[in-house]
C-alpha cells in the first residue's frame, strides 16, 4: 500500500534552510531520502520552497480569489512530502519517526486512495 | 564641489532617475527576474553617478545605462548557461540586435507590463502599490513608507519579501486577460495617486515634479485601455 508522509516544519526549520546550519539541515534530509531509497520503499517525493512563496486560490460563489500566502496561516507549514510503499500504517509510521522534522515539527501519515 | 559640478551632478541624477522605470521594465521583462534587473541597474546607476559628473551626461543616457546593466546581467546569465552549447553565441546575437534597437531609439516600453506584474493577486494587495512606486517609478523605500504611514524598515522588509515571492514562485510577465483588469487596476490607481500627490507641490523641473508627470503618464496609460 502507498502512504503519503507529509512533512510539517516549523518556521525555524525553514529559516535553517538558508542560514548557517543549512548544510546540516539538508544533510539530514539527504540521509533520510537515501535510507528510503536503499530500503526500496520510496515511490516519489519532493521538497517545497517555503510558505512565503505560496499562493492560494479559492472560488467563492463563482468568483476566483487568489491570495498571497499558504492556505492556513500558522507556525508550522508544509515543507515537502514522500510517497512510500509500506505493508502497514505501523511500517509507515516507523519511517515517519525517522524524518528530520519529526523532532522539530510533525509528520502526517495517510494512506493513498487506490483508484 | 563647484557650482558647475553641482549642476552636472544634479543633471546626472535627473537623467538617471528619468530612465529608471523604463529600464527596470525592459530588463526584467526580457532578461531575468525583477531583483536581478534592479541589482544590475543599481550597479549601472552607481557607475553613472560617479562618471557622468566628470565626463558629462552621454548623448543617450538610457542606452548608456542599459548597456552597462545588460552587461552585468549577461555575466550572470552566462555563468548559469555555461553548460548549454551555443548559449554564449546566442547572447552575443541578442546583444547586437538590442544595440541596433537602441540606435533607432526604439526601446520597447515595458513599464505597463511591469506595473501589471506588481498587481498580480499572488502579491499581497497592500504591497502592490508600494512595489510599483519602487520598481517602476524609482521611489525610495523611505518615501513610500512615509506615504503609506508605515515605518521605513518595515516597508523595506515587506518590499524585499514581495520581490522574493516574485522570484521564487515564478511570477511571470503575462499580460492578464481583460476580465482581470478591473480587479487589478485598483492598486495601480493607488500608486498613481501617491505619485501625483508627491509631485503636486514641487517646483517645475525638480525630481518631484517629474514624478507628477510620471503619474499623469500612468493615468493616461490606464484610461487608454
Amino acid at each position: 500500500m502507498h502512504y503519503m508522509l507529509t512533512m510539517i516544519e516549523p518556521e525555524s526549520d525553514f529559516t535553517r534552510r538558508s542560514e548557517t546550519g543549512a548544510e546540516a539541515y539538508w544533510a539530514g534530509w539527504q540521509a533520510y531520502t537515501a535510507a528510503l531509497v536503499e530500503a526500496g520503499v520510496l515511490v516519489s517525493g519532493n521538497a517545497l520552497k517555503g510558505p512565503e512563496t505560496a499562493t492560494t486560490l479559492r472560488i467563492l460563489e463563482g468568483k476566483t480569489s487568489i491570495q498571497d500566502g499558504p492556505f492556513s496561516e500558522g507556525r508550522e507549514q508544509l515543507g515537502g512530502y514522500y510517497i512510500i510503499e509500506a505493508a502497514s500504517v505501523d511500517e509507515a509510521l516507523r519511517w515517519a519517526a525517522r524524518a528530520p522534522c519529526a523532532e522539530t515539527g510533525a509528520v502526517e501519515v495517510r494512506p493513498v486512495l487506490e483508484m | 564641489m563647484s557650482q558647475a559640478e553641482q549642476a552636472e551632478t544634479a543633471l546626472a541624477a535627473f537623467a538617471a532617475r528619468d530612465a529608471f522605470g523604463r529600464l527596470v521594465g525592459y530588463l526584467s521583462a526580457h532578461f531575468g527576474t525583477l531583483s536581478d534587473a534592479e541589482d544590475a541597474l543599481a550597479d549601472a546607476l552607481l557607475a553613472a553617478l560617479s562618471q557622468w559628473p566628470q565626463a558629462g551626461v552621454p548623448a543617450n543616457p538610457t542606452a548608456w545605462l542599459l548597456t552597462v546593466a545588460r552587461r552585468r546581467l549577461a555575466d550572470g546569465t552566462r555563468r548559469s548557461l555555461r553548460a548549454e552549447k551555443g548559449a554564449a553565441q546566442l547572447a552575443l546575437l541578442a546583444e547586437e540586435a538590442e544595440a541596433a534597437q537602441i540606435e533607432q531609439g526604439a526601446l520597447p516600453d515595458e513599464r505597463l507590463r511591469l506595473l501589471l506584474l506588481c498587481t498580480h493577486p499572488a502579491i499581497d494587495r497592500a504591497l502592490q502599490a508600494p512595489l510599483m512606486l519602487q520598481t517602476v517609478l524609482g521611489f525610495q523605500a523611505a518615501e513610500i513608507a512615509d506615504a503609506f504611514l508605515i515605518a521605513p524598515n518595515t516597508m523595506g522588509q515587506r518590499l524585499a519579501r514581495a520581490k522574493t515571492k516574485i522570484r521564487e514562485s515564478g511570477l511571470g510577465f503575462d499580460v492578464p486577460p481583460a476580465s482581470a483588469w478591473p480587479d487589478r487596476v485598483a492598486a495601480l490607481l493607488d500608486a498613481i495617486y501617491v505619485c501625483y500627490k508627491r509631485g503636486w507641490a514641487a517646483p517645475a523641473g525638480s525630481a518631484s515634479s517629474e514624478q507628477r508627470s510620471e503619474a499623469l503618464w500612468l493615468a493616461e496609460l490606464v484610461t487608454a485601455r
